[in-house]
């Protein structure tokens, strides 16, 4: 069974106008009916541009903005129907890597502090029941703060510090370190899954490298799960068994990750794909690229039919603007594509059109 | 690719770790110990020294350096000193006449500045220095209890509704907006006509001063702390621990509230200021303490009003005294705001 | 390359914040390059390795006081040679827009948020090129239409805030190629944008420098990037080059170890799955001054004794193209053997004449 299984996720969020009452005058549709499950002991990769509606689905999971509905089933739980304080309880198997590593640490708290807060938010550490029983109160309380010293400590080092950060401020760390630090926030809780928002987008090509190996690394010794969310195609692909593509609040094709570099089959994933730069000119110079036509169309006035339609260089005549295409499996293997013509994109019967494309560049030989 | 794959290099390592140098000779050995430790020499100061320092700490060591800063503490610490030890420092009662025979207004025959009397003799013939003395205790008194009743039902209402507005749902909204509606009608009255208000309904004594002038700084704290808990509720760290799980009202008062505190212990310094001023303001509007045997600087200056054109110096010496007084507070402030303001941190 | 002269010649320049005996920061350090007609130079560096600061130098935007700034920029004008750095004020705002150009990281804060796209690419062509009225306002729809602002004529109404990132880019660039400058200066013009309208962007620049003949120098972090539209590249490192080479070469045979430490850590989307990055160790903060030895060193796997006596100098390839600045570079043939490296027999001898 899968750790987190999400189904049919929408938020909504109300646009609210009105000088004395609000009143609700339209919805933003930040997700509208996501799917998708994440196995135990691997990455999940969501992949998307801004304003997709990944960063929404990501904080959805851990109810950090309210959900419209669907359900987000952890070990048989729809965390969805919680009350607030069950949800609360919930969080310590759920953490979260945040994008901006310095505004995602409270500057007035030092790092023993920051570290500390979520073993006593959930009375995380200290001796067992039986060893209890025989302390004193004040013993007793030594003893839980030695343990929560040993768990933060053993935290700190696994992500590479050394236990002298304790007494420092997030602001005497360079980016890397301080990314490491909230990386090491959300594992002394010793979560099932950890949500990687942006975790590297903030940080300098070198640094990123540092921080995406640290990941895999404690995947390998903990067995950790993630859901990494980002931007970055090539990062996404790197780190994640299975990668999903989102587009405008909808999942556009899931795939693992080598298939899904292999034979991206949606439209928007190969274009998406031929727009990301590689670092080698040979590369650039011979593949095909397709330039998108126009820009992301406002998530609060979504196109009909097809999300994508709009600048899609695929595109038909028939069903493209009518009709919603559902995520459904195509060519088994866990490939899912939300596209009414996926097979024969690749089957090579349709190919994109110059006029819907802002330029569409073949790969040159040589 | 050159370097060893997959190696975890954390970051606080800057030196290589000592490969296995099976094979070399002595000479090698020492080469790459010479090498580590010229490293080492080279890189070595900088780990060490700055040990946890935090905002209020590197704040506090930028005030140190800022002319405005050493003013304003300068000024004020000898108001503060003056005030706390009047007693001590004033040569002669406050209250008695004890040159009336001296003075005589109405011929205009008033007393300068002499040995005996420093500042002179006011128009019943007391000491003006001592008055002076005595005065700057009640100044302070009313400055700090007013800026401490602003101060604290401002911060409640404010931190009330910037808690409920960042973490309350909807019904925290509701709650957000029905405070904030309330403080925007006190903000539609003009200060010193709220404070006249309040001090015509309880009747003129200093109580009525300290009332009056810290409810009319309410809505200014109350203003400021709600906007800059709504500007710290948004910031990531509040979202990373609602990710953790910490419960909301533990958020709100360890990790919203301490962070937008700055600008409003700012803004109590420069309140301040304009407390002693509008103190001294309805102190000469005769809503102040009508006992004489308390002298105010406000008082003094209504009081010495009738002989302006004699005896200039009587309303001169408390004037000076309140705008010397209010400019250091607002110089402090001034400092502090630009010490603390995260645009000018680097 | 080569045979021409250069339409801008950057030699030696440095840029040192601070002074008056306190903590001096030398930004940039003795950077050179040139800037060719038709040709795109990249700088490429990580933050703070001085990248934004040299182009701000050249197009005379850095602060008055505060700040010394050092070596010589050359440009070739018809009217003959003027040096940037040395250029009055008021002939360098001359200069800025109509043979000068910069595009901005962030398009957002580079427009004036109150005024609409039009009176702001009128204005432009008003001061520089003297036109008016009308003919101002049919001149910029086209602009507009050059850079692929569908319905310009709508467009030119708007304020900036009702652009999208992409088209707000796209309207820079036609305030910035709207008096054909010579040289074009993009300080990461895409790093705000999504990768689709970042392919957009980038094949618009490919395409102002090869129709117009616009030199272009382009700044940025993103390896990919570069790869994909420089000519030259120089790779900036605590405000020096440590490596400078045409693009094939530098991507097939990088040698200064930062050069491949970058190349090492960025996740490729054409690398098969399960290859670990090799990222550099450490963070900028961990550097050396130039002046004690090579500042990279304390990061840097392949440093010896000879890498701390004194600032390592540009070493060129025998072919005259590629140069770098370590004593100890990168050998494609031994790359994977660093015994070899750390072997006194080996280390440095031939280095230290060249």
């Amino acid at each position: 069974m899968s750790l987190l299984r999400i189904e049919d996720l929408k938020v909504h969020f109300p646009i609210r106008r009105g000088v004395v009452f609000d009143r609700t005058v339209g919805h933003v549709y930040a997700v509208d009916g996501v799917s998708l499950s994440i196995e135990r002991g691997t990455t999940y990769g969501l992949v998307g541009e801004s304003g997709c509606g990944k960063t929404t689905l990501g904080r959805a999971v851990l109810r950090l903005v309210d959900i419209t509905s669907g359900a987000v089933v952890h070990e048989g739980r729809d965390l969805a129907s919680l009350s607030d304080e069950e949800m609360r309880r919930e969080r310590r198997n759920l953490q979260m890597v945040f994008q901006d590593p310095l505004g995602s640490l409270n500057p007035r708290q030092n790092i023993g502090s920051i570290l500390m807060e979520g073993l006593q938010t959930h009375g995380i550490g200290g001796p067992t029941d039986e060893e209890a029983a025989s302390m004193s109160g004040r013993e007793r309380r030594a003893a839980v703060l030695a343990d929560r010293r040993r768990r933060v400590t053993g935290a700190l080092e696994r992500v590479g510090l050394s236990a002298k950060a304790l007494t420092r401020y997030p602001h005497e760390f360079s980016g890397g370190q301080r990314q490491r630090i909230g990386i090491a926030r959300a594992l002394v809780l010793e979560p099932d899954l950890i949500i990687c928002d942006e975790p590297v987008s903030a940080l300098d090509v070198s640094i990123q490298a540092q921080v995406l190996n640290l990941l895999e690394e404690l995947q390998g010794e903990l067995g950790l799960t993630y859901l990494v969310i980002a931007h970055d195609l090539a990062v996404v692909r790197h780190v994640s068994d299975t990668v999903g593509v989102m587009y405008l609040g909808s999942l556009v094709e899931e795939a693992p990750s080598d298939m899904l570099y292999e034979t991206p089959l949606h439209p928007y994933t190969r274009s998406l794909m031929s727009a990301v730069p590689v670092p080698d000119p040979k590369v650039e110079d011979t593949r095909e690229r397709i330039l998108l036509a126009g820009d992301l169309p406002s998530p609060a006035n979504p196109p009909t039919g097809c999300r994508f339609h709009t600048r899609c260089p695929w595109r038909q005549e028939e069903l493209c603007d009518t009709d919603r295409p559902e995520l459904r499996p195509i060519n088994g293997d866990g490939h899912r594509v939300a596209c009414h013509h996926a097979e024969r994109i690749l089957a090579g019967e349709i190919h994109p059109s110059e006029e819907r494309a802002a330029r569409i560049v073949h790969g040159a030989a040589g | 690719m050159p370097t060893t794959p997959s190696a975890h290099n954390p970051e606080g390592s800057p030196v290589p770790d000592a490969e296995s140098a099976g094979t070399g000779g002595t000479a090698l050995l020492g080469r790459k110990a010479a090498k580590i430790d010229r490293l080492a020499e080279l890189m070595g100061p900088r780990d060490e020294g700055t040990h946890g320092a935090g905002i209020w700490r590197t704040a506090f060591s930028r005030l140190r350096r800022s002319p405005m800063a050493i003013t304003g503490a300068i000024i004020v610490a000898g108001f503060v000193v003056v005030a706390l030890f009047a007693p001590l420092l004033a040569p002669y009662a406050p209250t008695a006449q004890t040159w009336g025979d001296e003075v005589f207004p109405n011929q205009n025959i008033f007393v300068g500045p002499r040995a005996e009397n420093w500042l002179g003799l006011d128009n019943l013939g007391r000491d003006q220095f001592s008055r002076m003395v005595i005065g700057a205790r009640q100044t302070l008194l009313v400055g700090v209890v007013a800026t401490l009743v602003g101060f604290g039902v401002g911060a409640l209402l404010g931190g009330t509704a910037g808690a409920a507005a960042t973490l309350g749902g909807r019904w925290g909204r509701t709650i957000d907006n029905a405070i904030m509606r309330v403080i925007d009608m006190m903000l539609a009255l003009p200060t010193l006509l709220l404070a006249v208000t309040v001090a015509a309904l309880i009747g003129p004594s200093l109580t009525t001063v300290m009332l009056a002038v810290g409810i009319a700084q309410v809505p200014i704290f109350a203003r400021l702390l709600r906007g800059a808990m709504i500007s710290q509720g948004n910031r990531d760290y509040v979202l990373a621990a609602r990710a953790l799980g910490v419960r909301k009202h533990k958020i709100a008062l360890t990790h919203i509230l301490p962070n937008s505190l700055g600008p409003v212990i700012v803004q109590s310094t420069l309140t301040l200021a304009t407390a002693i001023i509008d103190a001294a303001a309805l102190s000469y509007l005769g809503l102040g303490n009508p006992d004489p045997s308390f002298p105010e600087w406000g008082t003094m200056l209504a009081d010495a009003q009738r002989f302006l054109s004699s005896a200039p110096q009587l309303a001169v010496y408390p004037a000076l005294a309140i705008i010397v007084t209010a400019l250091g507070f607002t110089l402090l402030g001034e400092a502090m705001r630009e010490a603390l303001d995260p645009k000018l941190r680097k | 390359m080569g045979s021409s002269t250069p339409l801008l010649a950057v030699e030696e320049l440095s840029v040192v914040f601070g002074g008056r005996g306190s903590d001096e920061v030398r930004a940039v350090d003795g950077v050179s390059f040139t800037l060719e007609e038709g040709k795109v130079t990249g700088l490429v560096g990580e933050s703070g390795c001085g990248k934004s600061v040299t182009s701000l130098a050249l197009m005379g935007l850095l602060p008055p006081r505060g700040v010394r700034v050092g070596g010589s920029a050359l440009l070739n004008l018809p009217e003959g040679e003027v040096d940037l750095l040395k250029l009055s004020p008021k002939r360098m705002r001359d200069l800025r827009g109509s043979r000068l150009a910069m595009i901005f990281q962030d398009p957002l804060s580079s427009l004036n948020p109150v005024v609409p796209i039009g009176r702001q690419v009128t204005e432009i062509l008003n001061r520089h090129r003297g036109m008016r009225g009308s003919a101002a306002e049919k001149e910029a729809a086209d602009l507009l239409q050059r850079v692929g602002i569908p319905d310009p004529e709508r467009r030119l109404k708007e304020y900036p805030h009702q652009l999208s990132g992409g088209m707000r880019q796209r309207a820079l660039i036609a305030m910035a190629v709207a008096c054909r400058p010579r040289v074009m200066i993009a300080d990461e013009p895409t790093t705000a944008l999504d990768v689709t309208i970042q392919a957009q962007i980038l094949e618009l620049l490919k395409d102002l420098v090869t129709e117009e003949g616009t030199a272009l120098l382009m700044i940025t972090h993103d390896l990919g990037v570069v790869a994909g539209l420089c000519d030259d590249i120089n790779v900036l490192y605590a405000g020096r080059a440590v490596e400078t080479a045409p693009r094939a070469p530098l991507f097939a045979g990088p040698t200064h170890p930062y050069t491949v430490g970058l190349l090492g850590s960025i996740p490729r989307l054409d690398a098969p799955r399960g290859e670990p990055l090799t990222p550099i160790r450490g963070s900028v903060n961990d550097n050396i001054a130039w002046h004690d030895g090579c500042a990279f060193a304390p990061r840097c796997d392949h440093y010896t004794l000879e890498c701390l006596e004194g600032p390592p100098a540009l070493v060129h390839t025998d072919d005259g193209v590629h140069a770098y600045r370590c004593v100890n570079p990168v050998r494609h043939a031994d790359v994977a053997d660093r015994a070899v490296l750390e072997s006194p027999s080996v280390v440095g001898d031939e280095e230290e004449s060249a």
